[in-house]
């Protein structure tokens, strides 16, 4: 709409000219009407259609888009009746849903399956419509079912009262959710625009009418992410009753009054909204990506690091995953499996696997082949045994008493012990299902070069250097990606990377170097994106040898710290204060422990208690170059600083990375008081491995500080053995509290990851992990 | 002249022995093994070293060495830990874009530097003279990641004249054009070196050569200067030019790790950055050996082009 001027000033404007601002049009056809769209109605008296548009900084617009809504018709009916509207011209159609859930399923891809099956042309938008049906845990349910269908956005899903219910819905929902009964008039809107980040683009404008004021500061004042109005006047006898409030926004259209104006929620988690403008979801394009490095060879098993194992996802299944393409707390769901029981002593899983799946490479996929996917990392006798893929899935594999075929579709997994942290393990990349066929085809050696599975993309294949291909998997499961397919690029220079991505030579970018995110967020064409990862950087102190035994003094050293400033200014906001051990979007984060927060007075009241009033020495080890951030060594100076501040001398001793990492395998020696560690902290299953006292060195590397308590010991043991994932939660909440409470570590701060992305790519969900998917991607 | 080949050729094989052998050694030095890269930060003991046995890095350091050595005289040179290919293969792929590179390089470096020096020497002590002093101080001593920053920044982002990276595009048409477009940046910033002693080497050699009577001679005869340069001058100052290019033919070869990384040009010193990251031994031995043995094969073929230019010099092995 193109408007620039307050509706101040356009009635100062007008008046001038003697025109009355308040005549309400009446529609008069001008021209022939096209279908699909609306004839610009003419005004009865007063200013002329081009003289009023120039007024108001637009330009005259004949025709106006509107879209069409389907009611609740069999599937057979959406097909025929989507066909003919996209015929006619319309270029979003909107189905009804919320009245019969099975029976939205069917039309809902009906509806995707006709807009797909147009020949080539304009891009058609599809939408859904729930006017409130339903409750906000069936909405996020129903519209994570309903990902394939690449919904541009979804309608009210919960009553219009429910505004935190919405908020719920927005902050899980994989699709751009729209407020429309929701936003009656100012005070509703007011209320929208507290309860969420809302944003307000350029042709809104939210000056006072008719001495009403909204309570809206101008948009350069608010919290911007996305407000649009989406209804026209085809629903002129509905929206009368909705007061004058329309007209307030919309004043391209001096002669359409009487308009609603929906809002749009976008997500407040990641800075840049999905796509809200009507994202054709138009299947095509190809979207090449700029990596920070060359990925390894996709073995399923194999954690070859971040680059290449989110890969893996693209590729493979898994049993049971967490859904990528849910920005926060990715719930658990069912891939390959589609249910599962398990054991009341939590040793026994039995999966029912997905039928009439098959594999890139046309084999079906089945029980015997998940037995072969996990007897080749367990069982030595195996022919295809790979001793790495052991050593790599020793956590999940590692204590097996049986892997048992019911039938070609029910596989039964038995533990020695109780595990009740399994399906957690599983949904992690490297236990991926490869095509046992191509296993056998091509061995264990050349397996990795030639990876087969079922994921929604096929692996093409690579230059090394250069590029690895991927195409779309026109036959997955659940519904075909949009996209052509993918490239990879490696670009491990961080500043051609960006500049790549400034030029259009590549589409997405990961790791976007700190000194060059401002550049990237002044590019109108750039939308840039932090994802809170699954990260704890902090001090491991040492809690077997004195003086750091003493918790107060731990406490002292967790309260010294100024973690805001830190993240802030010498992170540059790539990072959050840590309150404990789990990240907040992280599957365990739970918002109720506060932890410690900057207050070097308490900090010193509680290092006179641990008595040393006078301060004292420390001596910290941090591996070479300050590992785990890009900002280390800046990070551990500010540290050494505020220690300092309260009375602690530390000394940081930078230690090479062999000395290091040995370091972490025996446990922390008698000289050393604490080490720096930046692990990556994403199940609960982590904290069994960083405070079990028997997995303290030399039993595992992630306790080396000897930390030890028969509480947390109880509680951890307890959590293996609760299969009731509510009280399993609650034991781990426990654990995390104790730890906090105990000053297990020093929390510093949880790191973030900057990703950046052209315009174009529409539909990319940015989740919480380093993990992603491209599978909702398509390209404009 | 064939038994001096013959002997220069020999002679290149303790040099390739003990480069593999610094290698080798280096790598072991540099903290960290590929099984602990694989099993990732946070592994058991027990998961690295079941990666470790599988990787054959367990076993004691000669043992290692010598099984590769053996392999290595058999023309296998092992398989690469994170590409899971074999390294041979894998580095001749990426040789041929290396040599691309330098052979770009190596044009613009030589038709930068040399004319430079021929300048500055029949001028000296002009403006043009000082200029290219301080060229040749700035090509010297600037580090060349940094010029190719410089460079993407100003013609690629800014001026949007060249791509930022890549040997070919992504998108659209890939030919000789493309290859020469995207080939301009990284083979400007690598020549930035050999450019700046090229012209320095040519100024001074240029300067002595000029000060011998047989120049005197010609000039007394009433020869045109520029003759007098180009034909009596030239052809005897650049016996030290063809050495230096020789040299920077390695540098050429070898120095072009970051040069690569910086472009993203798949050649073998991008190669060699992600393999030493990845601790892969295997790649980073066959890549270094490869360039070593380049390396030398340049020097002899320099060493033979020096009959050509000055047929006083003759060979004995």
């Amino acid at each position: 709409m193109g408007l620039r001027r307050s509706v101040k000033q356009v009635k100062r404007l007008l008046r001038g000219q003697g025109h009355l601002v308040t005549k309400t049009g009446v529609p008069e056809p001008v021209g022939p009407v096209h279908p699909g769209t609306l004839p610009m109605v003419r005004p009865r008296q007063g200013l002329t259609r081009p003289d009023a548009a120039g007024l108001l900084g637009s330009t005259l617009r004949r025709v106006l888009p509107t879209d069409i809504s389907l009611p609740f018709t069999e599937p057979a009916q959406i097909t025929e009746q989507a066909r003919q509207a996209i015929r006619e011209g319309f270029r979003t159609v909107k189905l009804r849903v919320g009245n019969h859930p099975q029976a939205d399923d069917a039309r809902l891809a009906a509806g995707r399956r006709a807009i797909d099956a147009e020949p080539d042309g304009e891009p058609v938008t599809f939408a859904a419509d729930a006017t409130g049906a339903w409750n906000r845990g069936e909405a996020i349910r129903r519209l994570r079912c309903w990902a394939p269908c690449r919904l541009a956005w979804i309608e009210q899903p919960v009553p219009a009262s429910d505004l935190e219910g919405l908020a719920a819905v927005k902050r899980e929902s994989p699709v751009p959710v729209i407020a429309d009964e929701s936003v009656l008039g100012p005070a509703e809107l007011r209320r929208l625009v507290r309860s969420f980040r809302l944003k307000i683009p350029r042709f809104a404008d939210l000056a006072p009418h008719k001495g009403r004021s909204t309570g809206i500061k101008p948009e350069s004042q608010i919290p911007i992410e996305g407000l649009r109005i989406s209804r026209c006047f085809r629903r002129r006898h509905k929206c009368r009753r909705r007061s004058h409030w329309g007209s307030v926004f919309v004043m391209g259209k001096l002669t359409r009054r009487r308009f609603v104006s929906s809002v749009l929620l976008s997500s407040a988690a990641a800075i840049a909204p999905r796509a809200w403008a009507a994202a054709p979801a138009k299947p095509g394009g190809t979207l090449i990506c700029g990596w920070e490095a060359e990925p390894g060879a996709f073995d399923n098993d194999i954690d070859r690091g971040a680059v290449t194992r989110t890969l893996l996802h693209n590729i493979y299944d898994r049993l049971v995953d967490r859904d990528m393409t849910v920005p926060t707390s990715q719930p658990l769901v069912g891939n390959l499996a589609t249910a599962w029981q398990v054991s009341p002593d939590a040793r026994t899983y039995t999966f029912k696997l997905r039928r009439g799946v098959k594999f890139h490479d046309g084999t079906p996929f089945d029980a015997e082949a998940v037995k072969f996917n996990i007897d080749r990392d367990s069982d030595p006798s195996h022919k295809f045994y790979t001793k790495a893929g052991a050593g790599s899935l020793k956590l999940g594999y590692g204590n097996l008493a049986s892997v048992d075929v019911l039938d070609q579709y029910t596989i039964r997994i038995v533990h020695k012990e109780p595990f009740a942290d399994f399906l957690e393990v599983l949904a992690f990349g490297t236990y991926s299902i490869a095509s046992p066929t191509a296993i056998q085809k091509y061995g264990n050696d050349d397996y990795p070069n030639h990876p087969v599975g079922t994921g929604p993309f096929k692996y093409v294949g690579r230059e090394k250097g250069v590029k690895v291909t991927f195409e779309r998997n026109p036959d997955y499961w659940a519904g075909a990606p949009a996209l052509d397919g993918f490239i990879v690029r490696p670009l491990p220079e961080a500043v051609t990377r960006v500049t790549a991505l400034q030029t259009g030579e590549v589409d997405w970018i990961n790791a976007v170097n700190p000194d060059s995110m401002d550049a990237v967020k002044s590019n109108t064409n750039l939308t840039l994106a932090l994802a809170q990862l699954p990260n704890t950087w902090g001090y491991i102190p040492n809690h077997k040898y004195p003086p750091t035994t003493k918790p107060a003094l731990r406490q002292a050293l967790n309260w010294a710290i100024d973690r805001e400033t830190l993240a802030r200014d010498v992170m540059k906001g790539l990072a959050i204060p840590a309150r404990g051990t789990h990240a907040p979007g992280t599957p365990g984060y739970d918002p109720t422990i506060k932890g410690y927060g900057y207050n070097p007075a308490k900090a010193k009241r509680l290092l006179s208690t641990a008595g040393f009033p006078s301060g004292l020495p420390l001596e910290v080890w941090i591996p070479a170059g300050g590992a785990g951030s890009p900002f280390g060594i800046q990070m551990n100076e500010f540290i050494q600083q505020n220690f300092k501040d309260i009375g602690v001398a530390a000394t940081f001793q930078q230690q090479e990375f062999q000395t290091f990492q040995n370091n972490m395998a025996n446990g922390i020696q008698k000289d050393v008081n604490a080490i720096q560690v930046g692990f990556s902290v994403d199940e609960f299953v982590n904290l069994q491995r960083m405070f079990r006292t028997d997995l303290q060195p030399p039993n595992g590397n992630t306790n080396p500080g000897w930390y030890g308590s028969p509480q947390v010991d109880a509680l951890l043991h307890r959590a293996l053995g609760t299969t009731n994932d509510v009280q399993r939660r609650q034991l781990y909440f426990q654990v995390e509290q104790k730890a906090v409470d105990d000053a297990a570590w020093i929390f510093v701060v949880h790191q973030k990851a900057a990703r950046a992305w052209n315009k174009k790519v529409r539909g990319y969900v940015n989740p919480a992990s380093y993990m992603f998917t491209f599978r909702t991607v398509s390209m404009s | 002249m064939l038994s001096f080949v013959v002997g220069r050729v020999l002679a290149t094989v303790p040099v390739l022995l003990g480069v593999s052998v610094v290698v080798f050694l280096t790598m072991k030095l540099i903290p960290g093994d590929a099984a602990q890269v694989l099993a990732g930060p946070q592994a058991t003991r027990e998961q690295v070293e079941l990666i470790r046995e599988s990787l054959g890095l367990n076993r004691p350091l000669y043992v290692q060495y010598t099984t590769w050595l053996g392999n290595a005289v058999r023309g296998n040179l092992g398989r690469s830990i994170e590409l899971e290919a074999p390294v041979s293969s894998m580095v001749l792929d990426r040789l041929k874009n290396t040599l691309v590179l330098a052979i770009g390089s190596a044009v613009f470096a030589i038709t930068i530097g040399v004319p430079i020096g021929i300048l500055s020497a029949t001028r000296r002590a002009s403006l043009l003279d000082r200029a290219s002093v301080v060229f040749a101080l700035f090509g010297n001593s600037m580090p060349s990641f940094w010029l190719g920053l410089v460079l993407i920044l100003v013609l690629s982002l800014h001026l949007r004249l060249f791509p930022s990276q890549g040997m070919y595009s992504l998108r659209g048409p890939t030919g000789f054009g493309d290859l020469m477009w995207h080939l301009t940046l990284p083979a400007l910033t690598l020549s930035g070196v050999p450019a700046a002693a090229l012209a320095r080497v040519t100024r001074s050699s240029l300067l002595e050569t000029l000060h011998e009577d047989y120049i005197r001679t010609a000039r007394a005869k009433g020869i045109a200067e520029t003759r007098v340069v180009v034909r009596h001058a030239l052809g005897n100052a650049l016996l030290p030019v063809v050495t230096l290019v020789g040299i920077q033919a390695g540098y050429l070869l070898g120095g072009s790790i970051l040069v690569e990384t910086v472009f993203s040009w798949p050649g073998l010193g991008l190669q060699l950055y992600d393999a030493i990251g990845a601790r892969d031994l295997p790649l980073v031995q066959g890549g270094v050996l490869l360039v070593a043995g380049l390396f030398v094969c340049i020097n002899l073929a320099v060493d033979m082009l020096y009959s050509q230019l000055d047929p006083r010099i003759r060979y004995t092995a």
